[in-house]
């Protein structure tokens, strides 16, 4: 057959056809923009991390500041926004400290659990058989657990504090993620692509790690956004229990808990940290979503 | 013909899966040639095994369910069917490359088409990412993609059904492989794109200078590309031939039922098109004898009871036949 010199017929649809290739993130970023609601929430969240990152220049006080001329003041008294405690704290400092110490959690449990998770999901969903089935036994048996009686018999073994806290959360975090990932790939393995990855001559790693992942980590990323509310929320609900962080460590969850006899006096000791907590959980799951709404493989043309 | 290198040699291979429903046994006993330059197109219904004879050739059916039960498969001198895993990592892809049936779901659908053709690349051919982005550039241009430069920056979901399979050919030659197996890579086109991405993997093979393995169950695609038939049924060979051979001068009535149901341009519009009566036998239990005599217009009970063996028709063209009643049948092929 001598087809060496035959022309190639140009694309069927020919030059018109052509449409200026699509920037993946671009596409993302256009939708994600879309959503008001995720978009607010996310301008929300950049204000908190620069709160967080210049706490120093925002705040006229320290949060371990004790003025006992100044205590029990109301809301927007001089220099004390929020006011300040019985004992003379200012409560807008100890609010603006207390992102670090917030986000600090959030980000780090959700991180790290949904890293954890990554790759025990990954294994398992790859490997199946018996790790499968021993992973997800695991994850079945710590799911039915509270997390709360998970989380303080992980605190009672290893101790209070911000830290041992962090790590508290990410052992008892990482199952849904592994769980979510494991989903993700028992589907994708099956895909046409990936035998066509191996008949391309691509080891297990690669297939993995290269070509399944990528497709695996949009719900992951949807998941570990939610989850920095969720962290954010089970910091809180900790040290308000006295479980969580030690003072004088600024903590939302701990200023509500050492404010809480005063509610019927002075509202606004317990008002601002908790809607701190609402609006910044608030802001995460906001994003998550809009997130989940840009991502979607679905909506791509 | 047969001053060509032998490239690929199969003989007898059977391949099994096992099932809850019991043992299918998807190819028994399958032998065939391929040489340098050749193109063989395997041709069969769905489940004659045409598919999965060549994906356990290179190792890409499930383990765990299949396995292959006998036969030898030696390519340039080694036996395919015991090659470690590693081994055949390395001979896939830049020895025996794949083409898919349907290549939106061949193609990842989060890698820009580029970096899909270069990654084979840079893996096998040791080339650096510029190298291999640029080969890759080239490649897009080669199957006649227009502006490939920026269409290697696009993702395979904008790309056109055609355009796409067009890459999965770049993405198959990018490593010179000496054998391209093509399962069906027509099927999933519209009928306008399906002969010009044929003329670009002919016009591919010839460039590389390899062999194609073309399975495909539409008769009127071979026709003009193949230079030898290997027809299927039930797992097993029935009519093996040069493609002149098979088309005009049909010793099997398998065949004969495949071209009769074949739309030709020069009937009247009048003539109806033949379908072979039933449907293929369940591969877990195969009819006694000729597996395709509850079908054949022309079956005996010898055809009951005795399984008939490939026997040469003409020992001189090597064509080959599956059935007890080839010499005394008057079967129509292909017109002239």
């Amino acid at each position: 057959m001598a087809l060496t010199n035959t022309p190639i017929p140009e694309g069927e649809a020919g030059i018109a056809d052509v449409a200026p290739p699509s920037n993946y993130w671009a596409e993302v970023s256009k939708r994600f923009r879309k959503n008001k609601l995720a978009v607010i929430a996310l301008a929300f969240i950049v204000l908190l991390v620069l709160l967080a990152i210049f706490a120093d220049v925002v705040c006229k006080y320290g949060y371990e500041q004790i003025n006992t001329k100044e205590k029990n003041l109301p809301p927007f008294s001089g220099d004390h926004w929020f006011g300040t405690d019985k004992i003379g704290h200012d409560l807008f400092a100890q609010i603006i400290y207390g992102i670090r110490v917030s986000l600090k959690v959030g980000i780090l449990v959700s991180v790290l659990s949904a890293a954890l998770g990554l790759i025990v999901g990954a294994f398992a969903g790859w490997l199946g058989g018996w790790f499968d089935s021993l992973m997800m036994r695991v994850v079945d048996i710590f799911l039915s657990i509270p997390y709360i009686i998970l989380t303080v018999a992980f605190i009672g073994v290893i101790g209070r504090g911000l830290n041992a806290l962090i790590l508290a959360l990410i052992i008892t975090g990482w199952f849904v993620a592994a769980r979510v990932v494991r989903a993700s790939f028992l589907q994708l393995k099956e895909q046409e692509f990936v035998q066509a990855a191996r008949a391309l001559g691509y080891s297990n790693g690669r297939i993995m790690f290269r070509h399944i992942l990528p497709n695996a980590l949009q719900p992951l990323i949807v998941y570990t956004t939610l989850g920095v509310g969720g962290a954010i929320l089970a910091e809180a609900a900790l040290s308000f229990l006295a479980i969580g962080v030690l003072p004088p460590t600024p903590s939302w969850g701990l200023l509500v808990s050492q404010n809480k006899g005063l509610l019927t006096n002075q509202p606004h000791l317990v008002f601002f940290p908790g809607a701190a907590i609402f609006l910044t959980v608030l802001a995460f799951v906001f994003v998550g979503d809009g997130l989940r709404d840009a991502l979607d493989p679905k909506l791509r043309s | 013909m047969s001053d060509k290198e032998l490239l690929l040699s199969v003989r007898n291979l059977a391949v099994s899966f096992n099932t809850e429903a019991g043992t299918v046994r998807a190819v028994n006993g399958v032998s065939f040639d391929v040489r340098r330059g050749d193109v063989l197109a395997i041709v069969g219904e769905s489940g004659s095994g045409k598919s999965v004879s060549m994906l356990s050739l290179v190792g890409l059916l499930p383990p765990k369910t299949s396995s292959i039960d006998g036969g030898t498969a030696m390519w340039k001198g080694t036996d395919l069917v015991t090659m470690t895993p590693a081994q055949m990592r390395a001979t896939r892809a830049k020895e025996i490359a794949m083409i898919f049936q349907d290549p939106l779901s061949a193609m990842n659908p989060v890698h820009r088409v580029g970096r899909q053709i270069a990654e084979s690349m840079r893996l096998h051919l040791g080339l650096s990412k510029k190298q291999a982005d640029l080969r890759a550039i080239e490649l897009l241009d080669l199957v006649g993609i227009p502006q490939p430069t920026t269409r290697a920056h696009s993702y395979p979901h904008e790309f056109s059904g055609g355009m796409r399979q067009r890459a999965m050919i770049a993405m198959a030659i990018a490593c010179s492989p000496d054998l391209l197996i093509a399962d069906e890579p027509t099927t999933a086109l519209d009928v306008t794109v399906q002969a010009q991405v044929l003329d670009v993997l002919m016009a591919m093979k010839d460039r590389i200078g390899s062999a194609i393995v073309l399975i495909t169950h539409d008769l009127g695609v071979v026709a003009g590309l193949a230079d030898s038939l290997l027809v299927m049924y039930a797992g097993a060979p029935v009519e093996v031939g040069s493609t002149d051979d098979v088309f005009y001068r049909t010793a099997h009535p398998y065949t004969e039922g495949l071209l009769a149901s074949l739309p030709r341009l020069d009937s009247s519009g009048d003539d109806e098109l033949t379908p072979i009566k039933g449907a293929p036998p369940s591969l877990i239990r195969i009819p006694s004898g000729c597996a395709f005599h509850p079908r054949c217009p022309y079956a005996t009970q010898r055809c009951r009871e005795e399984v008939p063996t490939l026997r040469p028709v003409n020992a001189l063209s090597g064509h080959l036949v599956a059935c007890h009643h080839a010499d005394e049948l008057q079967l129509v092929g292909a017109e002239q």
